[in-house]
């Protein structure tokens, strides 16, 4: 049987099919060039990019869940200019769509970035207002509307690229948040991020973690990711890309159903490199295999 | 990264053909006690296992969600062996292992040992699981450096938890210490090699460690003090093992800013990193 479309549109954005990594689980994009060919992804999410060079948390940084894990890496990068100059370049050469993630202590910080990537050839930029891991800018910004609108804003008016809003499952009312991105000029939600969580060391009476909390990936918060794609699919009319703990093809058809528009794989990719790399034709085999003509058809189409 | 490496890989256009991922099939074929703690798995390939160097590792699957990065004891053709200490339901899962049973591991990985080609004298300091990756190195040398002298030093804590089986010995020459001193030298091996070689320390070429980090300190220590370099082959908790969580970080001085220093990845940069370039904790 002929295979079937993958590609799939995000906004302003054409992928020739929905999977793309999530930023800060596919380290700078450089470390398996030897093994894999990232020419089977949809596109490429850089890892978290600040104006200045960060060092990140202490370690431990990583803890083990019941099916997924905790990490408190606190956005270890080596800074916009760095960036610039070394790995824009090498993600032009793969000839995929470069969505860069962009985080600030504040929403100056989230301004200079956009504003000095505005002249770089750059596909999109995802807003990482939802990391847990950092004390300033992230989530701190991403978990009040007030502050969400204010900063997507303020990008909105330095930057032409699509702006995909990746926002955090920490809050008590998404749809509230998404809105505020979307009054705001954003052109995409992504969703979800981790969920802030704890592991304990009980012989040793202490944290896992050096900074007590963490973000938790993995199976274990794909229900949840599930979730509040359907409560952001009804909120808003912007496109969503989806995330949360997906491991396999039916795990992308699902949170296509319920909405999205393209899916990011983040901890599978660590666990297991074999599988990600092998997503993009699992899912096309799947979906063909229940019938659909293309991946687009996929979305939204859950029988409710 | 270093900028030469992505410079060269821009430049070679990354290569398309002949990639294979890097989970390599495994069954256990042998496994042995080598004290009540510590455990040999030997592992055989479906296929043919690509090289590695001692101080590299791999990233075991386990039934937990994360894999266990151990270093690599020894490799032939398509078989392979790890040291494993049981420090955790992880490493307990490993040792459980049957005969027979298949696991998936990623590797080989990161960075070992380098030792450079006019090496003519190479000391070895370790301790617990760290002997395992210079087992390794000191067969490996044995084997490709005929002509280069290995003066070996292995620490435990007691005489009971000395590494015994039948085809795991050290050499007759190689220097065991316990810190209680019910066997061999009275100490660590960091003072058992100057006891031993004294003065003919700074003759040495290189300096190669892996254990504890305070046994590597000492380790780096001494090799500073005879002024010669040094290897040490560091451990943080990870989750990939593969350089994209950046979750096993060490501080290590930034050789282009004095004074400054960076995070690199355990499993990425590392594991072995200069001792003169790790921010000792």
């Amino acid at each position: 049987m002929a295979m079937i479309d993958t590609h799939v549109k995000v906004a302003s954005l054409e992928l020739k099919n929905p999977i793309l990594p999530a930023s800060g689980c596919f380290g700078m994009g450089d470390e398996l060039l030897k093994h894999y060919s990232l020419e089977n992804l949809g596109g490429l999410v850089s890892k978290a990019i600040s104006l200045e060079a960060r060092l990140g948390n202490p370690t431990p940084r990583i803890a083990e869940a019941a099916s997924g894990m905790l990490n408190a890496v606190g956005l270890e990068n080596p800074g916009l200019d760095y960036f610039i100059e070394h790995y824009i370049p090498l993600y032009k050469s793969f000839k995929l769509p470069i969505i860069v993630n962009v985080v600030g202590h504040c929403p100056d910080d989230y301004v200079a970035v956009c504003q000095r990537l505005e002249e770089e050839t750059i596909d999109a930029l995802e807003i990482n207002l939802s990391c847990p891991n950092v004390k300033t800018g992230c989530m701190s910004i991403g978990s009040d509307p007030k502050q969400v609108f204010d900063t997507v804003s303020q990008i909105r008016k330095v930057s032409s690229k699509d702006l995909w809003i990746k926002l955090s499952p920490n809050v008590s009312d998404i749809s509230e948040i998404a809105r505020a991105a979307e009054a705001a000029g954003a052109d995409v939600i992504s969703a979800i991020n981790t969920l802030v969580g704890i592991a304990v060391d009980v012989e040793r009476r202490r944290p896992i973690l050096a900074n007590v909390t963490g973000g938790l990936s993995g199976p274990c918060i794909k229900p949840v990711a599930l979730r509040l794609v359907r409560e952001i699919r009804r909120a808003v009319k912007l496109p969503i890309v989806g995330m949360g703990g997906i491991s396999d093809a039916d795990d992308v058809l699902a949170f296509m159903m319920l909405g999205a528009s393209a899916v990011e794989v983040g901890t599978l990719a660590l666990i297991d490199p074999d599988a990600f790399f092998a997503l993009p034709a699992k899912l096309e085999a799947r979906a063909r295999e229940l019938g659909y003509r293309s991946i687009e058809e996929v979305r939204d189409s859950l029988i409710q | 990264m270093c900028n030469s490496d992505l410079t060269a890989q821009l430049s070679s256009g990354h290569p398309q053909a002949g990639k294979h991922g890097l989970d390599q099939h495994l069954r256990l074929v042998d496994k042995s006690w080598l004290n009540s703690d510590t455990i040999r798995l030997r592992f055989e390939s479906e296929n043919s296992l690509p090289p590695s160097s001692p101080g590299q590792f791999y990233n075991l699957e386990t039934e937990y969600f994360l894999r266990r990065p151990i270093g690599i004891l020894s490799q032939r053709d398509r078989q392979i062996d790890f040291g494993i200490k049981v420090i955790g339901r992880g490493t307990r899962a490993l040792a459980e292992l049957e005969l027979g049973q298949k696991i998936r591991a990623l590797g080989p990985l990161g960075h070992g040992f380098e030792i450079p080609d006019d090496c003519e004298h190479v000391v070895i300091c370790g301790g617990g699981t760290g002997i395992f990756p210079l087992h390794y190195l000191a067969e490996h040398l044995r084997d490709q450096r005929k002509n280069c002298r290995i003066s070996e030093a292995y620490g435990f804590r007691t005489e009971a938890m000395l590494f015994h089986a039948e085809d795991f010995r050290f050499q007759k020459d190689c220097l065991i210490s316990c810190d209680d001193g019910s066997y061999g030298f009275h100490g660590n091996p960091v003072m058992a090699l100057e006891a031993e070689l004294g003065d003919a320390l700074a003759e040495a070429d290189l300096l190669a460690c892996c254990g504890p980090w305070p046994l590597m300190r000492a380790a780096y220590e001494l090799a500073e003090r005879y002024k010669i370099p040094s290897q040490c082959s560091t451990e943080a908790r990870m989750a990939c093992g593969i350089g994209l969580c950046k979750g096993c970080s060490i501080d290590v001085y930034d050789s282009a800013k004095s004074g400054s220093w960076k995070r690199q990845r355990c499993c990425y940069e590392g594991p072995v990193f200069r001792g003169g370039e790790i921010k000792w904790p």
